[in-house]
């Protein structure tokens, strides 16, 4: 039986494995050369010290999965794997920023990023890591850089299209597992965008050279560029991305807190309460399920519990993240979910990227504010909402909103109730089947109560 | 002898081929015909402020250092 992770096969320059528990990076013999180079060239330590790249220890060879393996290693580990149509604005920027930045590095010491895939970053205390050690080769001179396509795919055209067009098409990437294609970005790109030279020759004239040479055999051994070009290339495309900027509308969610039912006084008890029960359940690891712009998931963040915030907002999430990196915080991450419809399974055979349940490591889940939405606008029955939470956490602080709250009598407001069911009995019946009731609070100044629950 | 110094001669050629056939070092990766070309166009354009950002500033260290 195989250990190795099923969704790390493109590369023939090594793999990962997984052995008792611990993560491996088996690199093959083909590889030698340029992992040589990465360490005894200095590459290696630089990136490092810039936080730029994941670091690893050489493990013994004993782990050696195939007759191939020339080295083993085993990688600093990333607690919560995220991707890239669960970014927000600024995230996808920083992710395409640690790319360039890396490929710059690289070339100081004579090599290139084979790759450029947004799948190749992670979020890692707070700022993006380059997590394939193995992307890097040694440049051969006069050689245009291979990944510059997949540059374009996976971080010029989400971006252009997020800035230019609307927000939500980062989803796209959801779709395309390789990315954005050129061709439809230069399609739903608005034709300003025309007098923008980066977005003219990096989206619309590529995708035009795409479609000239979609039929051709050109020897591309022939084609050369010279190394100032390519720095060129690449100080231009860091230029680009740094001054892309997406002025936010006004989305349902970004002025949340200035328009809740709470008072000062309520919102405090609330706080107060929810640390309270956090600090009960004493967790390694928080998800905030609808976390607006993360308030009450810093309450865990804060105390140096590794957190993650999901909201659907994309305005939300990327106040939070700016936040965060204001303040250098490196225990939380926000991220983009529709709980709703959160992440799926994709990729090859559907196993590739992983759905957001098979990443479930929680202890404690925060679900503040939330259960009306699912029950009352998106019609889903308290028994399946206790069964969500069922499988995402051990612990669940979770606040009922009952129909006497006016938040859901706006609900309410514009649709026929055909929620008899709707109250806290039946909550708790509900909950009762995946939990054990711990604890409840009213909350004061409000008509809601925080639940504190123990799966079963 | 005729033949041996031939083989020789076509021997050292082979050889000498070899060193100069570079193997490009594509990674795994399809580079795309036309990006792959695109690429060098726009690397074209933009090397021209690239290099004399570069003079200017080497100008400037130059003066800064007097």
């Amino acid at each position: 039986m195989s250990n190795k992770i099923k969704s790390s096969f493109r590369d023939p320059s090594g793999f990962l494995f997984q052995e008792e528990g611990v993560l491996y990076r088996q690199i093959n013999r083909q590889y030698k050369e340029n992992y040589e180079h990465l360490i005894s060239s200095g590459l290696y330590d630089e990136l490092i010290n810039e936080g730029y790249l994941i670091r690893h220890q050489e493990v013994s060879n004993i782990h050696a999965q195939t007759e191939e393996a020339y080295k083993i290693l085993k990688p600093e580990r990333i607690s919560f794997i995220s991707y890239p149509y669960e970014w927000s604005y600024s995230q996808m920027k920083d992710a395409a920023l640690t790319t360039l930045r890396i490929q710059k590095i690289a070339m100081k010491y004579g090599m290139i990023l084979k790759d450029s895939s947004a799948y190749n970053v992670q979020i890692y205390k707070g700022k993006f890591v380059l997590i394939d050690t193995l992307s890097f080769e040694i440049y051969q001179e006069d050689e245009p850089w291979i990944a510059y396509k997949q540059f374009c795919q996976h971080f010029l055209s989400p971006l252009f299209l997020m800035t230019y067009t609307d927000i939500r098409l980062s989803q796209l990437i959801k779709v395309y597992i390789d990315g954005i294609p050129i061709d439809l970005a230069s399609r739903l790109l608005p034709a300003k965008t025309y007098l923008k030279f980066s977005a003219l020759v990096n989206i619309h004239l590529n995708a035009k050279s795409q479609k000239k040479y979609s039929d051709k055999q050109i020897d591309m051994k022939k084609i050369k560029m010279s190394k100032m070009r390519l720095e060129a290339l690449i100080d231009s495309l860091e230029k680009t991305v740094e001054s892309l900027n997406w002025k936010p509308g006004k989305t349902e969610w970004g002025d949340y807190y200035s328009i809740t039912n709470y008072s000062e006084e309520a919102f405090e008890a609330k706080k107060e309460l929810v640390s309270d029960f956090i600090t009960i359940t004493n967790p390694t690891r928080v998800w905030d399920m609808g976390a607006n712009t993360g308030v009450f998931s810093r309450l865990a963040s804060s105390k140096g519990i590794d957190t993650i915030a999901f909201d659907i907002d994309p305005i939300a999430v990327e106040k939070s993240y700016l936040y965060s990196k204001a303040m250098n915080e490196t225990t939380i991450t926000t991220l983009l979910m529709d709980l709703t419809n959160p992440s799926p399974s994709i990729g090859w055979s559907n196993e590739e990227r992983f759905s957001l349940l098979s990443r479930a490591n929680a202890d404690t889940a925060i679900a503040l504010a939330l259960i009306h939405h699912l029950a009352i606008s998106n019609n889903v029955p308290l028994v399946r909402i206790a069964e969500f939470f069922g499988s995402i956490c051990k612990d669940l602080i979770i606040e009922f909103v009952p129909k006497a709250d006016s938040q859901v009598q706006r609900l309410l407001a514009t649709r026929k109730d055909i929620f008899p069911e709707y109250n806290e009995e039946n909550f708790e019946i509900a909950f009762s089947s995946f939990f054990r009731l711990i604890k409840k609070e009213k909350i004061p100044g409000t008509e809601r109560t925080l639940y504190l629950f123990k799966r079963l | 002898m005729f033949r041996l110094d031939h083989f020789k001669f076509l021997s050292i050629l082979v050889c000498i081929g070899l060193v100069f056939i570079t193997k490009p070092a594509y990674g795994y990766l399809d580079p795309g015909t036309g990006s792959y070309i695109l690429q060098t166009i726009a690397a074209a354009i933009v090397a021209i402020p690239f290099a004399l950002k570069i003079y200017w500033k080497r100008i400037r260290d130059i003066f800064s250092k007097k």
